[in-house]
Formats: C-alpha cells, structure tokens, sequence
C-alpha cells in the first residue's frame, strides 16, 4: 500500500478508536441492544399467545327461515390460510323483506338463541349509510345479509323450473380492526352452505352427494417449518446486512470529512506534500473497516442471541422471522457479505464524497439522509415477493445483488450467471464512485466547498475573470436567440396557438439570456435587470404607459402613409387568427398570459436585461438605448412592426437604465399589449 | 525565491457579484522574512492559499525554487510549510504522534523525524507537552506545536497566515519569539498579521495588499522612516479602503 494511504489510514483508525462515545454509539451500543430487543419481542410474542383475545362478533341480517338454514348447514370451520374473500356487492334495487333478525355468530357455532336484536318492518333499500350505522351500532366487523326471501328447502330432480337462487351479501366494516380476520371465516361458512344446500337437493333426489366434486384436491406441505420459515427469512438477510452496513458507515463518513473540516484540520492535509488522492483512499478505507467491523459484529451477536433463545423461540411458534434467522447458517451470511463487499465500498464512496462536499457535519447528514433513503428504497427490490432475477434487474446495482442473493438463499441451486453479472455491475459503479471521490480534493471546489469561481472560469480555468460581460458577448447571446426563433419558428409552425405563442419566447429568449448569466455566475441582478423596483419608477412606469401606446399607435397610422395598407393587413392576419385561437382554448386571461405577460417577462430580459447591460458597459447609455432598442425591434421579424417596435424599445431602454430593473419596463410593455389584444378582440382597431 | 506572475483571482459571491479577491499581482521575493498586511477582505489570505497552493490561479504562475504550483502539485507543496487559522491539531492525538504523522506524510524516515524533533523541541519548549493530548493543550502551545509542524521537514518556505490570532498576549510573544527562531539562512517566511508591532518584530520586508494588488512592497525601514511605520501604512491603504 501507498505509504500516505497507510499513514493516513493509521491516523484516522486511530483516532476512530479513540472517539469512545462514538465508538460506544455505533458499535456496542448496537451489538448489546439487539439481545435486549430480541428478548423483549420474544416476551411480547409469548405475551400475546397468552392471552387470546375474545373472538370478533358476526351479524347475520336474515329472515328467520334463511337463520334456520344457515343453522342447519353450517358450522364455524377453523380458519384456512387458502380462503379467499369473495367480492360482494350490494344488488342496487333489492328486495324488501318482511323481518330481519340479527344475530351474534360468535363463538364456534350459529347460535339460535344468541338473537340480538330484530328490526321491526321492512328494511327497504338497504343503504350503504344505514347499513354501516348498523354494523357499527352493534359492534359487528361483518355481517351477512340475506336480501331475498330465501328458498333453500331441498328440491326433487328434475330441478325445473329452477330453484330461486339465493343472494347473500357479505358485509365487511374495514374499519373495524378485526373484519380482515374473519372474512375468511364467514367465506368458508358460506361455502359450506352451498355445499350442504347442494347435498340436501342432491339426496332429495336420491343422488349421491359427491357427485358436483368428481376431482377432490388436497394440499401437503413438505418442507419443515423451519425450511419453510428460512425461505421467508431469506429475503431479509442480504437486506439487513445492507441496511447495517450503510449506517455503520455514515458516522464515519460524515466525521472522517466533515468533522475534520469543520474542526478546522483538514486544511492542513490539503497543504503537505502527498497526493489529495490518497488522503481520501486513506480515509475511505477507514469508512470501509468501520462498516464492516460493524456488520460482523452486528451479525455475531445478532445470531448469537438467537442461538441462544432458540428454545424460547420455539414456544413462540416456528413462523417469524427471528426463528428464520437462526437456521440460517454462517455460510450463507458470509456469501452475503462478500457479494455485498463491492455494494458497501461504492456507498461508502458516495457517502465520503457528499460528506466532502459539507462544509460542517451538520451539512453532510443533511446530503446523506437522501443516500440512505435511496439505498433502502433500491434494496426494498429484494423484499418484493416473487420477483425473480433477470438480465434487466441484474443491471440495477443493490437491488440486482440482493435478489440474486435472495434466490441463493431460498434455493438449493446458486444463481452464479445472476451473481457473476450483478458483481461485475457493483464492481463497475464502485470502480466509478472510488474514482470519483478520489479526485474529490484534486479540485478547488472540492478544497474549498462553497468556492464558486467568477466568470466563465466556472468551466474554463483559462479566462481572466470579469466582472460584467461586455457587447460583443452579449450580441452573441442574441445572435443565438434569433437562430432559436427563425429555426425554431418553423419547427413549431403546427402547433397549437398556446405554444406557438409562448414556447418561443421562453426556449429562444429567456432561456439563452437566463443560461448565459449562469454559465457566466453574472450577478442576475445586474445582468438580467432582475432586481427590485422601486415604488416610484413603477408609478413612471404607469404613466409612460399612455406615451407607450401613443408612440406604436401613432407611428403605426403614420406608416400607413407610406406602405400598402393591404400588406398590413395581410400581416396583422396571423396576429388576429392567433387571438381567436387563444381565445376558444381559454379566453381572455389565456390571451393576456401568451401575449402581453410572457412576451414582457422573457423579451425584457433579453433586449432591457442582457443586450442593454453588455452593451451599456461596451458603448454608454445613448448608443446602448439605440442599439437595444433597433434589436428588439429587430426580433420580431415584422418590417411593418418595425418603427413602433423601436421607438418602444428607446422607450423601455430609458426606463430600464433609469430604474436599474428591467420590471417598470416589462409592466409598460405587458400593458401595451393587453391593451393591444383588447383593442383586437373589441374590434377597436376595425 | 519566490516569484509570483500576473497573478489573479476572482470568486463569485452571489451577493456581490464578482469578487477580484487578487488583482494582477507581480513579485520577485528573495529569502528573509517578509511581513504581510493589508485591511480585511483586502486578499492577503487568497493569495497565501494561492502560494500554498491550495487555489488554483485564474491566470498567472507562483514558482517557488523554480517549481510550479499547479504543475508540480505535491513536488511544490514539498517546498513549503503552510499555517492558517483553519490549519488546526488533531484533539485526540498527542504531539509526538501528530509530528510522527506529518514526518510520515513528508516522506521522512522516523529516524529523521526523531532528529529533527531533536532541534525542534528545545527551539518550541514541546518537550513537557510532547505526550499530552491535544485537546488539553492551551492555545498558545498548540500554536507552538503547529508551528514545529510546518518546519519540520525544514522547507525553504514558511507561509504563516494570521499565526496569531486568538493568542493572548504572552502568547503572541511565544509565538512571535518561535518565529524569529526559525529565521534562517535561505528561508522565506511570509507573515500575515494585523498588529505592526509583530511585523516590526519579525520581518525586515513589508508587502502592503490592497484590493487584491500590491500597495507597498519594501522594507520596514524604508516606511517608518526611525519611528513607528503603523502610520504610513494607514496613509498608504487608507485612499484603497475607501474607494
Ligand atoms: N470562497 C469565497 N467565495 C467568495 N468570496 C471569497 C471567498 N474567499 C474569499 N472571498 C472574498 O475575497 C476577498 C479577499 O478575501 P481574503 O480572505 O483573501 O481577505 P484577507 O485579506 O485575508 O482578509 P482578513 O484580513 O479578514 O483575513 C474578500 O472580499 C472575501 O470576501
Ligand atoms: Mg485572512
């Protein structure tokens, strides 16, 4: 090994050790509570098995003819893991009965004298409303309700015309804690029913009551409880040693960096002579021992003491989890743990790196909150039942492992194409993170978090910082938003009117000036003219809004003068049909967003914003006003717009540069053309 | 010794925009000890981690005997002792240890740390505090024990940023007197501080910053002219600070 990796990774062994309240934390405080813990479900478990608790009430909402059959035909069978509840739903317009009883089917049989109450009258149109009112007043979680006038008396062959089929209706409060339970009860009762109603017809008509079964189905199980526990046990292995091996991890991770950074000793490191790289593989090192130290203790003393209580789980019964544990052997724990090897060095890595990125301890757990929830929620894959391994799942680094895991655990045969293919994935994303984190404190940034470099040396170290951009840089800026809008206009030509107006603006317009002062780190203030207004150049605002108008109405009428007043109309055309369309899809507030909110918003900040500022600090005020003003004019493409445009661009220059905020120059500029599109869809303009 | 060519950088502060925290700065630096001062936020520690090169320069080079700090990276890191405010001790190690380790990552033989550590201890007084944590050290020991740190790999380049701050006033003077011990045939020292007496103490040069760019480079004597030079170094940043 490196000698700095080594001496670092001494260091910081060292001084892992010597943090004893940390030490005590994350190493023995888990390993001591895991017996407590065990110890006390295994008292909970026995605790419960001791007192069983009363059985759930049923009603059955019946005439007392159906109550009789339902005596007659059945008993409370023990429940049966395989009985499906069957979905029932309320017929919309049934039967009015004459009388209905109810009665509590607790206990193991249908008592007749355990009549609880009887509802005078017809029920009529049972509702879902009363119906529930009804279960909850008599504390029922089900009840059954019978809603024909029932015929289940036997009925010689040949059964025609048929007998009356009877409708039983199941109702289910789930709001009642216990109605999952004995749905599947009362399903078999029903069934039972069904069968003995089907017996009586068949010896009524002297036919041999097996006749509807020709085949008989019967299940045997042959693995052992304890097999048949470790296979459900499985899935939780590989998962809780995941989980162990990452939380056994953070503490380190954020300490070894953070901390140190934060503690003020990092700096130090940073400045001797070694390689930063082999500062951070000294200390991933540390993240790695840590975690799996952590893991092996946490395992031992995990088996340990469900070794040792393997008797008293025995009493508790064979199927939990616990249990499946203990006959899971050392073997199996160790495959684990070695295909997970290269899982916990890439989380490790990531977790080292985004602890580098911190500035306090505090910051990293903040950044490595979300890695742990990621973690788990990728490792859940492994708890999905049935889920099989495949090609596909095999590229899913964690969850690809763990399932591969899974499937070794639960069968005799091991997976090894699956574990072959999701290794070489985990070797691959952990190559990357080590390399990635590697380099963590080869970069200022990473020294220095919190560092933003000025200028476009953000991405090029090359170019001397300065603080605003200057003309040329900002007419590049334009340049590339009218490219945007010539190819992208016609790329949208068939879209819809909503679109047509608006995505424009934002793609070709805000969006290269926004990136720009990104890229660049411009203070978006300046830059982009995004700052504050006062209250006074608002008002200056709202009082040049008139002038605004009278400048693009009265230049415009003036143009008609000298251009043909066809060709103007042939070009307002568009416009107009534009405004209708916006107009059918959502009215006059659509109208007001596409056409005068957005076009102010994104055009102020390219042509009052950006062009003005670089070209403010290349050319002064005069020619900046002048040149920003020609290209806004310029951007919209429409040599009959042109003059108004511009002489509304000098306009808004003046304001913008007076108030140093491009906002009192989009409110004129939106007002303007609300009152335009208002003009158009009034017809004032006709 | 050192030269420093049409150095610059600048830092992005989202409240102020751009920051040109070093301004084009041009300097040729023979050994001796050369004090630096300048008012806050004027760049002097910009430009010290820029020699230390812990920051990489926007633009220009920093070549300490003829090595390039972002070439050479750790060949040019080898060349110098760097001590800042935020170049704290370990708390949970002893000084012998934390020496050991510095030995360790300069490449030195223990044997050779053990040797250095010889001149070192009685030169610092370490020798009662050698084997004590630390955490239990007082600030101006462990102030002592980084300053060991930074020279004992002996390097021709001493960078001692603020190194006594948060120091009482004996303590300073330990650490003052520490610094005038380690003066030494071919050594460069630059000291950042904000107390003239220390700089008088220490240093024969003076490099004023102001604004990210040289104010003053020259002797102590040349400025105080007899007397107490704090005056004219006010004078000469007073017109940087207010514009
Ligand atoms: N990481 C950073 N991000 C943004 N600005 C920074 C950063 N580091 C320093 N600056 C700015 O650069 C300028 C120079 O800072 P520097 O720390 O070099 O000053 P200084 O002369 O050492 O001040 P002091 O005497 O207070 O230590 C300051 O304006 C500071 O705000
Ligand atoms: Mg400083």
């Amino acid at each position: 090994m490196n000698p700095a990796v080594r001496a670092i990774f001494a260091k910081d062994m060292r001084e892992l050790l010597r943090d004893r309240r940390a030490l005590f934390v994350n190493l023995v405080l888990p390993v001591l509570l895991y017996p407590l813990l065990i110890l006390f479900s295994v008292q909970v478990a026995q605790l419960s098995l001791a007192q069983p608790r009363p059985p759930p009430k049923i009603g059955v909402l019946a005439t007392p003819q159906v109550l009789t059959a339902l005596q007659a035909g059945a008993t409370l069978p023990k429940p049966k893991r395989s009985a499906r509840k069957q979905a029932a739903a309320l017929p919309t317009d049934p039967t009015p009965v004459a009388q209905y009883q109810v009665v509590d089917l607790t206990g193991s049989s249908w008592h007749p004298q355990a009549v609880l109450a009887s509802v005078d009258g017809p029920l009529t149109a049972p509702t879902r409303h009363n119906l529930s009112e009804f279960l909850r007043s008599h504390d029922l979680a089900l009840a059954v309700v019978a809603l024909d006038p029932v015929a289940l008396q036997p009925a010689p062959l040949p059964l025609h015309p048929l007998p009356p089929q009877t409708t039983l209706v199941v109702l289910q409060d789930d709001g009642n804690a216990r109605a999952p339970e004995i749905a599947p009860q009362v399903d078999a009762v029903l069934i039972g029913l069904r069968q003995t109603t089907l017996a009586h017809w068949l010896s009524a008509s002297h036919l041999d009551p097996r006749l509807p079964e020709p085949v008989v189905v019967r299940h045997h199980s042959l693995a052992t409880a304890a097999e048949a526990v470790r296979t459900q046990a499985a899935p939780m292995i590989p998962f809780l040693v995941l989980v162990l091996a990452v939380t056994a991890a953070m503490y380190p991770a954020i300490g070894l960096l953070a901390g140190e950074r934060e503690a003020g000793t990092l700096e130090t490191l940073l400045s001797l002579p070694i390689r930063r790289r082999d500062l951070v593989l000294g200390k991933l090192l540390v993240v790695l021992c840590a975690a799996l130290v952590a893991v092996i203790a946490n395992l031992l003393s995990l088996s340990g003491t469900l070794g040792l209580l393997a008797g008293q789980l025995a009493a508790v019964g064979t199927d939990s989890p616990l249990a499946g544990l203990v006959s899971v052997g050392a073997p199996a724990l160790l495959l684990c743990l070695v295909l997970l090897l290269p899982v916990v060095v890439a989380i490790s890595a990531a977790a080292l790196a985004l602890s580098g990125f911190a500035q306090s301890t505090k910051e990293a757990q903040t950044y490595l909150t979300p890695l742990i929830l990621v973690v788990v929620f990728v490792a859940m894959v492994a708890v999905v039942p049935g889920l099989q391994p495949s090609l596909a799942l095999d590229l899913l680094p964690i969850g690809g492992t763990l399932l591969a895991l899974r499937q070794a655990l639960q069968t005799p045969e091991m997976p090894w194409m699956h574990i072959a293919i999701t290794t070489v994935v985990n070797l691959a994303v952990a190559a990357v993170l080590v390399g990635w984190t590697a380099q963590l404190f080869d970069t200022e940034r990473g020294r220095y978090p919190g560092l933003v470099r000025a200028g476009w040396g953000r991405f090029a170290r090359f170019r001397r910082g300065q603080s605003l951009p200057g003309g040329p840089e900002v007419l590049g800026v334009y340049a590339l938003a009218v490219a945007g809008m010539v190819l992208g206009g016609g790329w949208l030509a068939d879209a819809p009117a909503v679109v047509l107006t608006m995505a424009p603006l934002l793609l070709f317009v805000l969006l290269p000036a926004w990136l720009h002062s990104w890229l660049g780190a411009y203070p978006q203030a300046v830059v982009l003219g995004w700052r504050a207004p006062s209250g006074r150049d608002l008002l200056v605002a709202l009082a040049l809004l008139p002038v605004a108008l009278g400048l693009s109405f009265g230049l415009g009428t003036l143009q008609e003068g000298w251009v043909d007043v066809g060709a103007l109309q042939a070009a307002g055309e568009p416009v107009a049909r534009l405004v209708a369309q916006l107009a059918s899809a959502g009215g006059l507030p659509l109208q007001l967003l596409c056409l005068a909110v957005v076009p102010a918003i994104c055009e102020e900040t390219l042509c009052r914003g950006t062009l003005l500022s670089g070209l403010h600090k290349s050319l002064g005020p005069k020619w900046a006003i002048a040149l920003s003003a020609l290209l806004f004019a310029l951007l919209h493409q429409s040599p009959l717009r042109l003059l108004p445009q511009a002489a509304l661009g000098v306009l808004l220059g003046w304001l913008t540069l007076r108030s140093r905020s491009v906002w009192p120059a989009a409110l004129v500029h939106a007002g303007h053309n609300a009152l335009l599109v208002a003009a158009e869809v009034q017809g004032w303009l006709k | 010794m050192l030269h420093i060519a049409g150095l610059h950088k600048s830092f992005f502060d989202p409240g102020r925009g751009e920051v040109k925290a070093v301004d084009g700065i041009e300097l040729q630096v023979p050994p001796g000890v050369v004090a630096v001062m300048g008012a806050n936020g004027a760049g002097k520690t910009t430009l010290l981690r820029l020699i230390a090169g812990l920051l990489e320069p926007d633009s220009g080079t920093i070549a300490v005997a003829g090595l390039d700090s972002v070439r050479d990276g750790d060949r040019f890191r080898a060349q110098l002792g760097y001590l800042s405010t935020s170049t704290k001790l370990p708390a949970l190690a002893t000084p012998r240890e934390f020496l050991a380790l510095i030995g360790q990552l300069h490449g030195l033989h223990p044997a050779a740390v053990a040797q250095r550590l010889e001149a070192l201890v009685p030169q610092f007084g370490l020798a009662d505090i050698l084997d004590q944590r630390i955490a239990t050290l007082s600030t101006g020991q462990a102030q002592r024990v980084n300053l060991a740190r930074t020279l004992l790999a002996d390097p021709p380049l001493l960078i001692l940023d603020e190194p006594t701050t948060g120091l009482d006033v004996l303590a300073a003077a330990e650490v003052v007197t520490a610094v005038q011990r380690c003066r030494d045939q071919g050594r460069l020292i630059l000291y950042c501080t904000h107390v003239p007496a220390e700089a008088q103490a220490v240093a024969d040069q003076l490099l004023l910053i102001g604004r990210g760019q040289v104010a003053y480079a020259g002797t102590i004597a040349d400025l105080a002219d007899g007397g107490d030079f704090a005056p004219a170094v006010h004078a000469i940043l007073r017109p940087a600070v207010a514009s």
